[in-house]
């Protein structure tokens, strides 16, 4: 696997509340594959900023709420 | 899968299949007929031309297959920047066997084998990286 990020995400989560929103129709609306939406979601594939704002922008959300990156000790 | 990984799988299958022949048909008599004191300019060049067309050919293929689903976005860029860059440090090593080739004086069989050897081991080091990256993640 690449450099494993320690970025977390509740993608999964957020587009159950979106009235199950799928993969595909999340990544028509970033202007991404859906392969990356999928990678983003196994934490397989840390997004752009530019990407990630995006995504937040699809639920409304700050984000914050899409992406958690643990804080230092 | 994406566009990108079959366009990578099929091209991977071709490059074996073509360089796979190429190379079995051309070293294969090596040891009963000695080495030729140059390559088979045809065989070779009809070759590189073979695997230029098929590889033109399948992309055509498998975007209309797939009509182009999903474009490129980011991470495929980044997963081919990846792979260029390995296949490129692969193919300059080659360049620098074949340039040591040229210098000591090797036979024009060897250099010219030496210089497909290193565009063929970099393509295929670039696809294999691409698959590898679209697997298990950039």
């Amino acid at each position: 696997m690449g450099k494993p990020t320690r970025i977390t995400n509740r993608l999964r989560e957020l587009r159950f509340h979106s009235q199950e929103l799928t993969q595909a129709e999340l990544a028509r609306r970033v202007g991404v594959t859906r392969q990356t939406i999928i990678a983003i979601e196994q934490g397989k594939y840390s997004p752009s900023l530019e990407v990630a704002f995006q995504i937040a922008n699809v639920f409304r959300v700050p984000l914050e709420e899409v992406f958690q990156y643990p804080k230092e000790a | 899968m994406s566009f990108q990984e079959k366009s990578t799988w099929v091209l991977l299958a071709a490059m074996l299949a073509v360089y796979g022949w190429y190379a079995s048909a051309t070293f294969g008599g090596l040891a009963e007929s000695g080495v030729p004191e140059t390559a088979d300019n045809m065989r070779l060049i009809g070759t590189v031309g073979l695997m230029i067309v098929i590889s033109i050919v399948a992309h055509i293929a498998i975007a209309i297959v797939t009509r182009s689903e999903d474009e490129s976005d980011e991470r495929d860029r980044l997963i081919d920047l990846r792979g260029d860059q390995r296949g490129g440090f692969i193919m300059a090593l080659g360049l620098l066997g074949t340039l040591t080739l040229a210098l000591t004086g090797g036979s024009l069989f060897w250099i010219a084998h030496a210089a497909l050897g290193g565009l063929v081991a970099g393509e295929l080091v670039k696809s294999i990286s691409k698959l590898i990256d679209c697997r298990r993640g950039v």
